[in-house]
């Protein structure tokens, strides 16, 4: 026996070079490694004492900080901005620093402005006049900084020259490692209506009132980001890459007509003096009201408001720490309502502003909106660390600053709202103030990196939409992406793109990762693994500015799962996810050798018989099936070797726990998509029961197109289905069904339906 | 009489634009042994909707409980007027199937049968061009040996495809 047990040892050895040879023939060119399965290695930054190979800040990571003090003046009659700041910016790399580049993001929209000269789609459909008038006959919009000094604190005058954009401030003497520089600058610039040119900031002027409801940002001068990473990131802003900032305090005093209603980032210090007594008292009651929102400027005072232009102004005072920007919000239009949050032992105000034409719908769901995404967003990656979260209504827009958003969602004149405005609104101030995250705690560089802010939020507002309302028809599900990745080649990007450059950004800066990380979560890493490892890249970045690696490396680190296949398919390339079953063959058992078997003895120079008692699975398909086998109704009972091994083996107490297994499977899965996936496999049986089976995606490490598994079990296969739940973005589910079934075509689906009304 | 006013918008550049993008998909697929030609047209709802009331002086409602066979009948209306499909130099009559809302998209279905087999498509496609100067039809145009993807815009809103 023992000799007989050795030798088949030595077989089975052997086996495995017999096949590879056989398959080694077809390919003969040399080739690099290009297994799909290869760890990340070229394609990524090497790990160093800034950003270590686990993912988490080094000893040597540094960020600089900067701190404005601000007076800024809002002109209600001319739409303009007035203001004088001083710069506070605190040298904390290891580097003396020559120069200074500060950004210059209203530049976008003056008259020079490269932006439109990019453009190459030819001539517009049509222009109305006043676009007319200002791209042919007369002076264009005249936006951008008008930079009246920038001056060092002594009132000196600082060199500086200005690339669009941006501007270098040519400094007397570098900024040591270590060292604090301070300088002053004072310019203005006018407002755009934000709704004819579709920026992120501006004025929108409501016609029946004559007023108008100004979302200020992008504002002020302020530094670029200064980092070990890109050096200076001052690539310009042509309007679609978004912002690069550094972290530092603010303290800010804005100036408005009297009759305006004001918020924005940080703590308004003197909110007191700027609300009515009742306001305040209002106030008062809604930031220790947790059940319902409180209303603490009624739509009443603000209709009482609209009708008239106060002639005297007041000044606002706001005060920030620890904030990568700073926006606000004025008007005399305004409704306010807010209420309390309670974040572990800590309450932040979640708080609404909107004018009437917000209402019915700003009312009944901005807060409360407010109020969901800060506690989903807290209890998946970390509380909320701020005081408050405000949502701002505004026509079209959905932008993100620290602690202030702007949001569309208008309704119609009459009050009423279609279910995809209601909708659509939902999901705008979940994704804003979700932003509050990313990029403004986990401080990403947006100019580069579009997917590192947007595809995260765009997946956490997944989470934050479902608890607050089941079967919400989120985006950003991995079936929502499959028309995206199944279409032209030449207009898709990889997500690892630099953010000006992508096609179809929607898909590829938003849905696309986040679609990405609802598989890890859902298929490939699960709960558990996938949230404790989201969290701790959010922990350890928290108020810092990662990279990609660092998230790709964190997410292995804290949960043991190899991703750097994952990362590569879904986050480098554009590869497709496309797997199917292509064949189920069934299997017999008989003791009488096989082909197989036979030319193995044979290649030892040994005949089957030499084997001993040994079992041989056949396909019923092939030469060595007769029928006779299929006598063989249970293998335990009716092959006498077998059965003798269990009697001899087991107690008849452990005889009883044996499984009752007869039916013998090959099941062939086919990839023809690139992309490697685990494979979701649900077996129904023919009592009707069903099976799911998930296979790892290391399935596909040594054979990348065609994979076989046995599949043995008691009950008979009626059918087989490939990703039932639509979890894997598969892009052709005709080869998803056992038996084949074609997925009929839309057009298709819908006539069998009318056929059968 | 107020004149309503279009807003041409310019590719939108928020950090939530994803129901900004103006872009429709239209799938052409023949099927030679029946001699049918299918055609099913994706577009966002709201622009649509927007485009028909704009254009007929309407106020008509899609996808809500208000909603009436109108909505039918004015799609078909404007699609015949903005799509046209010619085989071999000879302008096809679309014939409408129907329509079917899933969340802010609806699908608009024609079928034409007795359709012989042509060497030569032209597709112009100029739904919501009127409404956006930045629009994007893709026509996705397939039989059983050929399969082709073209993007049309406001300056270039027709194209023709040669099949062997």
């Amino acid at each position: 026996m023992k000799t007989y047990f050795s030798l088949l040892l030595v077989f089975a050895f052997s086996l495995f070079s017999f096949s590879q040879q056989t398959e080694n023939k077809k390919n003969d060119e040399a080739h690099y490694n290009v297994n799909r399965f290869k760890q990340l290695r070229e394609e990524v930054a090497t790990p160093n004492t800034y950003h270590t190979a686990s993912g988490k800040p080094g000893k040597d990571y540094y960020q600089q900080k900067v701190d404005y003090k601000m007076n800024i003046l809002l002109d209600d009659d001319k739409q303009r901005i007035y203001g004088d700041e001083i710069i506070t910016y605190h040298n904390n790399s290891t580097d003396d620093l020559e120069y200074l580049w500060v950004q210059l993001d209203q530049n976008m929209q003056a008259p020079d402005s490269k932006t439109p000269d990019i453009k190459a789609d030819g001539p517009s459909v049509l222009y109305r006049p006043k676009q007319f008038t200002q791209q042919f006959l007369g002076k264009p919009f005249d936006g951008g900084f008008k930079i009246e000094y920038v001056k060092d604190i002594n009132g000196n005058d600082l060199p500086y020259v200005i690339n669009r954009t941006m501007m270098r401030i040519d400094l007397p003497k570098p900024i040591k490692a270590g060292e604090t520089y301070q300088f002053k600058i004072k310019w203005w610039y006018n407002i755009v209506d934000h709704t004819l040119a579709r920026k992120r900031s501006g004025y929108e002027h409501f016609k029946k009132d004559g007023n108008n409801a100004y979302i200020i940002a992008q504002f002020y001068p302020r530094l670029a980001v200064y980092n070990n990473d890109e050096g200076w990131q001052n690539m310009q802003f042509w309007g679609r890459g978004e912002f690069a900032l550094e972290f530092g305090d603010f303290d800010v005093n804005i100036t408005t007509p009297a009759d305006h209603i004001l918020d924005g980032t940080g703590h308004l210090l003197n909110r007191k003096e700027m609300l009515t007594k009742k306001q305040w008292k209002r106030w008062q009651k809604a930031i220790t009201s947790y059940d319902k929102p409180i209303v603490v400027v009624t739509q009443e005072e603000a209709e009482k408001a609209e009708k008239s232009k106060a002639t005297k102004t007041k000044t606002w005072k706001l005060h920030a720490d620890n904030v990568r920007d700073f926006a606000f919000t004025s008007s005399r239009k305004y409704i306010l309502d807010a209420m309390g949050v309670k974040i572990s032992d800590k309450t932040v105000i979640a708080e609404s502003i909107y004018p009437k034409e917000g209402n019915p719908l700003w009312g009944e769901l901005s807060t409360k909106v407010v109020k969901n995404t800060l506690e989903t967003y807290s209890k998946e990656l970390f509380d909320y660390p701020y005081h408050k979260a405000i949502s701002v209504h505004a026509k079209q827009q959905g932008m993100e600053y620290p602690m202030i958003c702007w949001n569309y969602g208008r309704p119609r004149p009459d009050g009423t709202y279609s279910k995809r405005t209601r909708n659509g609104m939902i999901g705008v101030i979940t994704h804003e103030v979700g932003h509050n995250w990313f990029p403004m705690i986990v401080n990403s560089d947006e100019r580069q990196w579009t997917w590192m802010d947007e595809g995260l939020n765009s997946f956490t507002e997944i989470l934050a939409e479902q608890k607050f309302e089941k079967g919400f028809p989120s985006r950003g599900f991995p079936h929502k992406v499959v028309d995206y990745m199944k279409g032209d080649q030449s207009r898709i990007t990889p997500i690892m793109a630099q953010s000006n450059n992508i096609y179809n950004f929607g898909m590829n800066g938003y849905s696309k990762p986040a679609a990405g990380l609802y598989m890890l979560r859902e298929v490939i890493m699960g709960h558990d693994l996938f949230d404790k490892a989201f969290s701790t890249y959010a922990k350890r970045w928290k108020f810092k500015h990662p990279t990609p690696e660092d998230f790709f490396r964190t997410m292995e680190d804290a949960s043991a799962v190899d991703l750097d296949w994952f990362w590569r398919g879904w986050f480098f390339t554009t590869w497709r996810v496309d797997i199917g079953v292509k064949d189920v063959k069934k299997f017999v058992v008989t003791t009488k050798p096989t082909t197989r078997a036979k030319k193995m003895a044979a290649a030892y120079g040994m005949k089957a018989s030499d084997f001993g008692p040994v079992l041989f699975l056949v396909d019923t398909d092939s030469k060595d099936y007769t029928p006779d086998m299929e006598k063989v109704k249970n293998p335990a009972k009716d092959i006498k070797i077998l059965k003798d091994f269990i009697e001899k083996n087991y107690s008849p107490e452990e005889q009883k726990q044996l499984k009752n297994t007869k039916y013998f499977y090959e099941i062939v899965f086919e990839k023809p998509g690139e992309m490697p996936m685990p494979i979701i496999a649900e077996y129904t049986f023919k009592d009707g029961s069903k099976l799911r089976k998930q296979y790892p995606a290391q399935i596909w490490r040594k054979n990348d197109r065609e994979v076989k598994k046995l599949f043995a079990s008691d009950k008979e296969i009626e059918s087989i289905k490939i990703d039932p739940d639509l979890l894997t973005a598969d892009i052709n589910l005709n080869n998803n069904s056992w038996p084949k079934k074609v997925v009929d075509s839309k057009i298709d689906q819908f006539k069998k339906k009318k056929m059968k009304e | 009489m107020k004149k309503t006013i279009f807003i041409l918008f310019l590719l939108p550049l928020f950090s939530f634009n994803l129901h900004k993008i103006h872009v429709s998909l239209t799938n052409i697929v023949y099927k030679k042994e029946s001699k049918t030609l299918q055609i099913t047209t994706r577009v966002f709802i709201d622009d649509i909707e927007n485009i028909i009331n704009k254009k007929y002086g309407l106020k008509l409602e899609f996808d809500t409980e208000k909603e009436t066979s109108e909505t039918d009948k004015y799609l078909k209306k404007y699609f015949e007027k903005n799509l046209k499909i010619t085989l071999d130099n000879q302008e096809i009559t679309l014939s409408y199937l129907g329509k079917e809302y899933d969340e802010d998209i609806v699908y608009v279905y024609f079928e034409m049968e007795n359709i012989p087999d042509f060497k030569q498509i032209e597709v112009k496609n100029t739904v919501l061009f009127d409404l956006f100067d930045d629009q994007q039809n893709i026509i996705k145009i397939k039989d059983e040996t050929t399969q082709k993807t073209f993007f049309l815009k406001p300056n270039h809103f027709k194209e023709i495809l040669t099949i062997e």
